[in-house]
């Protein structure tokens, strides 16, 4: 109350004294029901204002309020806060959604909607009618009663191949299924199973077996032994309850000895008879599912609604969902393989749902992964949501997203140690004059964008990829030339991903197998114990939905294709896919882990004085290892369950927060304990180890290079978003070492989250890439980056079934003068060098 | 004041309006007979699952005459689409797995009888092949789950051998006994299974006398004998009665505990043998939506009887 009382009532959220991360003691005014955007140099603190101060302050009192939640107090990282309302925050970090049975319908709720549809008024299947009732769980594939009782609702099982498997007969028995006898946990029991029925697991080929002994290593004697057979025991291992890891199954799909197939029971539906046989105007509710929302809409809009309440519902929600721009979705779509800027509007797609006033909406970057043209769109929407009274908080790099707000606050004037001030505050004209600001003088066109004028040529080597059909896809052919920088451009849906990501990277995977480094291998072959026990925290969401396979069947089943194919690939020595998947997918995995200079990290403190005298090895300096905190398990803080799946973190009081046993922290590596190391930016680490540790160092100076100074070598894995991972990723690959040579780089919106002097910097290193003999495939929206491609290929024209085609391609001048390309006239004209158009 | 009146004193303060019938019966002698809500010696409740340790009982006896070979046989060898090869670990699965709830095959539970895997099986055409399309979850053999799928399993491997399955179990098991059952409700695909039919129409024909789950009860303490005449053999039900491997607390379809074995029905239908003291309780009631269970009955009878 005292603070209410001494606040000023003058429309403004009053924050003082903001010190949370580095933050440097700011005080900002933020306007209520108005547009703000708060900007900066990535690192410099933005998010640390807009999320970590604001948002979770607002979050905390509405809850507190609300008497949904008790909270205690961690120490508060403000002064006071004034004129608080409800805070929502709309982000786009992919992780927080990890559930991967999520998909867009059940985000949304349009899934239950449909459910209540088809068991209300669906009509059935006469011969499948048993006069009984229909239940909406029937029509959902999470509930019991409704999934497919074969594939349990994932619509994908995996069987062996068991004539492969057995194919050499000049094979070890021990050596069967990749070398299955040899695993720790089962070569006792098949050693002594073979011993039992005369042969020997070591010594003895798969041709020396008699019929019966073979199949008796096959199918096993019928629980007389321990061992109950070899096919027996892989499906336990790979979809049974004693289910431990996707390792193996990846490695036996891998060795072609095993298949991932459409259930044959439910066709992929995951769903059971009923809901299979049916109908709701004559489609079923997973032909509807597959549907892109925005012919999705139309079916719906085609009925009367003849006394049914349902269907004003549904198309209330679809409308929301086609305005945020996601008509391109299927409501089947699972929320793991969206973009985050996908997920980000179909949470603001939820809020517009409800139609709320008075709430403050705190965005991160919500024009990410728009094309130009769906910019505008957005932007009016988001200044509806101000319109009808609410306050919008948004952190963003886009011009035009800037031009619209009302109130802008930058924060720098770089990153980490050297940001956290407030460089400005005030409407956007003032703000171009601002010339503290490392982002102004991009907008006020006083620093130029270098824009490339000379492209390279399209030389004899290129990729080409034929028929590929997948998803929306029709029937797409292109040459990809190789040792040259190509942009792969189009709106939304048009195509992009189904392009590089489902036909070219699967296609290369299968040419250049280990050759072509995904994100997969780090997670599934990776570094020991910390990925295996992450497994079975994450169910592999490659597993668990027939991404877009049911959906292309329904969409394109009509007509026979010839299969996808890929010539060229001789060109190409490595490939590497740069995701933006999370790095590591433990809770204490960090960017020093996933690049592995922790391991030389830990090798340094373990090599000190004080870690000699005691006998300590590099185990005791990981948390992981012998040096975690037993009671936090190296988290350094304890979640408690408050209540209604509410949890607190308290910090971990026999370790105050370090994750280590106390003791480490009395070895100094210059001074520094192992946690204050963690701390460390990669800029202040750079500093650090200069000098000590030459492998450190280049790792650190190719992290500057991507524009991750800013980000600590501890910071979990959590708090990293999609686009910094796949920069960290970017990082790590480089680091390597000299494999630049005729390699392809996929990178999939590589400056998502980058403001403008960052990206700049990142696009150097991509031209110092193509330089040293390799190829860079991009796929952007940002006309900056597409305008200093060499090539560049677009698709669509629309979204969805509107897209699917290559629409233009050539250099970007060529694409400029191309009435057929829609990016065209937002590329860059190199004559007009200097700033955005 | 009598064993009845103690019985009775007992439900009243519990408010237990659902027990039909309590029966007491100690070394030949009926020591409390309590009917309620006008219940009679000759009504007849519903049993429930008390029909999976009758069909038990007929399996041992199907052992005893040689239709079955013994209890490591397939279930595939009986149960064609069991050895279409749909699943990989179908041939796996034994006679002992299915009487002894460990198939591996996929179950979740719900709640009892109102259970979704029942639910979506009633919907299917033929339960045999629904059953086959279900995910194998555990290897078999190796974990416990309580389920009907396995019993219905049961069913299909005992009709496969016996001929017609009721006719058996009355020929060989109710008629010695002394016990009238009407013939049991058979799915429209043939399975022979009073709790597979999910409508309380559906159990009535199998319900039972109060008396008549005593004569099973007796049937198993003197040990597959009743008056003189060998019904089942010792060694089967010695076997039935031995905690499985995989869960201590169960036989061949029998629920076993300290010092007792018993038959058990949902919604309070139990036959509860105290071999050593040579007690038998007998419980019937109705099913209540919740589910209720009255065990708490059986333990007062038992400590008035025999003491704490």
């Amino acid at each position: 109350m005292k603070e209410a009382d001494k606040a000023p009532k003058d429309g403004y959220i009053h924050i003082t004294n903001a010190r949370i991360h580095n933050l440097k003691g700011i005080d900002v005014s933020i306007p209520k029901h108005r547009l703000t955007v708060i900007t900066g140099v990535s690192g410099s603190g933005k998010s640390s204002l807009a999320f970590d101060t604001l948002y979770e302050e607002g979050k905390r009192r509405y809850l507190m309020f609300s008497d949904t939640q008790f909270m205690i107090d961690a120490v508060p990282g403000f002064d006071s806060i004034t004129g608080l309302s409800p805070t929502v925050a709309v982000e786009q970090r992919i992780i927080r959604q990890s559930n991967p049975r999520s998909t867009v319908g059940t985000r949304v709720k349009i899934s239950h909607m449909l459910a209540a549809l088809f068991a209300n008024y669906g009509e059935r299947d006469p011969a499948y009618d048993d006069g009984l009732p229909l239940d909406v769980s029937m029509f959902q594939r999470g509930a019991a009663k409704g999934m497919c009782v074969k594939c349990l609702g994932k619509g994908i099982i995996h069987s062996i191949d068991e004539t492969e498997m057995f194919a050499h007969r000049e094979q070890l028995i021990c050596d069967i299924a990749c070398g299955l006898g040899r695993r720790s946990d089962t070569k006792r029991m098949v050693s002594e199973f073979c011993t039992r029925y005369g042969f020997d697991l070591w010594n003895s080929r798969v041709g020396d077996l008699s019929p019966e002994q073979l199949m008796l290593l096959k199918y096993g004697d019928h629980g007389q032994s321990k061992f109950p057979g070899i096919i027996p025991w892989i499906t336990m291992l790979v979809n049974g309850a004693l289910s431990t890891s996707g390792r193996l199954a990846h490695i036996l799909t891998d060795e072609g000895m095993m298949d991932r197939r459409v259930c044959p029971k439910c066709l992929g539906t995951g769903l059971g008879e009923q809901a299979a046989h049916t109908t709701f105007h004559g489609k079923t509710i997973t032909e509807l599912e597959n549907m892109y929302i925005r012919d999705l809409y139309d079916f719906f809009a085609a009925w009367d609604d003849d006394g049914n309440p349902l269907l004003g519902g549904l198309r209330a929600k679809l409308s929301c969902m086609i305005e945020v721009g996601l008509f391109h979705l299927a409501l089947s779509r699972p929320l793991p393989t969206l973009s985050g800027g996908e997920i980000q509007r179909l949470f603001l797609a939820s809020y517009i749902i409800t139609e709320m006033d008075s709430i403050i909406f705190v965005f991160d970057e919500p024009t990410i992964g728009l094309h130009e043209t769906e910019k505008e769109n957005l932007i009016r929407i988001i200044r509806r949501l101000v319109d009808n009274g609410n306050t919008v908080v948004a952190v963003e790099h886009d011009k035009n997203f800037m031009c619209a707000a009302d109130y802008i606050i930058d924060i720098g004037p770089e990153a980490g140690i050297r940001g956290g001030m407030k460089i400005y505050e005030g409407g956007f004209p003032e703000f171009l004059k601002c010339r503290d600001s490392r982002t102004a003088p991009y907008l006020a066109k006083e620093k130029g964008f270098p824009v490339k004028t000379v492209f390279r040529p399209t030389g004899k080597r290129e990729l080409t990829l034929s028929h590929a059909n997948i998803h929306n896809l029709r029937d797409v052919t292109v040459h990809l030339p190789l040792g040259i920088m190509v942009g792969v451009a189009g709106v939304s849906g048009s195509g992009k991903s189904s392009l590089i990501s489902d036909s070219l990277v699967p296609k290369l995977k299968e040419v250049l197998r280990s050759k072509c480094v995904t994100g997969e291998e780090d997670r599934e072959r990776g570094s020991g114990k910390e990925e295996a026990a992450s497994d079975t925290a994450f169910p592999d969401q490659e597993t668990a939905y027939p991404s877009g396979s049911a959906l292309s069947a329904s969409h394109s089943g009509s007509c026979r294709h010839l299969p996808v194919s890929l010539a060229g690939s001789e060109f190409l020595r490595r490939c590497y896919v740069i995701d933006q998947r999370p790095i590591g997918r433990s809770r204490t995995s960090c960017p020093a882990t996933y690049t592995g200079m922790f391991d030389r990290i830990r090798t340094m403190f373990a090599g000190t004085e004080t870690a000699r005298e005691r006998g300590w090895m590099a185990g005791m300096f990981s948390v992981n290892s012998t040096g975690g905190c037993p009671r936090c398990k190296g988290d350094g803080v304890i979640h408690y369950h408050v209540g209604f799946g509410n949890f607190i973190d308290i910090t971990c009081d026999s370790c105050g927060g370090s994750g280590y046993v106390p003791e480490v922290m009395d070895v100094l590596l210059d001074g520094k304990n192992i946690r204050q190391v963690l701390e460390m930016s990669v800029d202040e680490a750079r500093d650090f180890f200069d000098r000590k540790d030459e492998n450190i160092c280049r790792l650190l100076d190719i992290l500057q290079r991507v524009g991750m100074g800013y980000i600590r070598l501890g910071q979990a894995t959590p708090t990293i978003s999609g686009g910094e991972s796949q920069r960290i990723k970017l990082a790590k690959e480089l680091a390597k070492g000299k494999n630049t040579k005729d390699a392809l780089y996929i990178l999939d919106e590589p400056t998502t989250g980058l403001s403008f002097s960052d990206s700049e910097r990142l696009l150097q290193l991509l031209d110092e890439l193509v330089r040293q003999g390799a190829s860079v495939l991009v796929t952007e929206h940002d006309p900056y980056i597409l305008s200093n491609c060499d090539y560049l290929i677009e698709m669509g024209p629309g979204g969805g079934t509107d897209g699917g085609s290559v629409i233009a391609q050539g250099t970007p001048a060529q694409l400029r003068d191309n009435p057929d390309s829609i990016i065209g006239k937002y590329l860059y004209a190199p004559g007009k060098e200097g700033g955005l158009p | 004041m009598t064993l009845s009146e103690e019985i009775s004193g007992f439900i009243h303060q519990k408010h237990y309006r659902k027990i039909n019938s309590v029966l007491f019966w100690q070394d030949g002698e009926i020591l409390a007979e309590n009917y309620y809500n006008g219940y009679t010696e000759q009504s007849r409740n519903v049993l429930n699952s008390v029909v999976k340790s009758i069909l038990s009982l007929a399996a041992g006896v199907a052992l005893d005459r040689g239709l079955l070979p013994g209890l490591d046989v397939a279930a595939a060898d009986y149960i064609p689409v069991l050895g279409e090869g749909r699943d990989p670990l179908h041939p796996l699965i034994t006679l002992r797995h299915l009487l002894t709830m460990t198939s591996g095959i996929y179950w979740n539970g719900g709640i009892h009888y109102h259970c979704p895997m029942m639910e979506q099986l009633r919907r299917s055409r033929d339960w045999l092949s629904h059953i086959a399309d279900c995910a194998v979850a555990d290897l078999p053999g190796v974990r416990h789950n309580y389920k009907e799928f396995d019993v219905i399993l049961l069913t299909a491997v005992l009709e496969a051998v016996c001929g017609d399955l009721y006719d058996f179990i009355d020929r060989e098991i109710y008629a010695p006994l002394g016990i009238c059952s009407r013939r049991w409700y058979k799915s429209p695909c043939g399975i022979y299974y009073s709790v597979g039919g999910g409508r309380e129409e559906d159990q009535l024909p199998a319900a039972l006398t109060a008396r008549e789950m005593l004569q099973l009860g007796r049937l198993c303490l003197e040990g597959g004998r009743y008056e003189g005449r060998r019904i089942v053999s010792e060694g089967y039900l010695r076997e039935a009665l031995t905690p499985s491997a995989a869960d201590s607390g169960y036989g061949f379809l029998f629920w076993l505990g300290e010092g007792w074995y018993a038959c058990r029905g949902y919604g309070g239908q139990r036959i509860h043998v105290f071999p050593e003291k040579r007690l038998i309780a007998v419980m019937q009631a109705a099913p209540s939506s919740r589910g209720m269970a009255y065990d708490d009955v059986i333990w007062y009878g038992e400590n008035v009887l025999c003491g704490p």
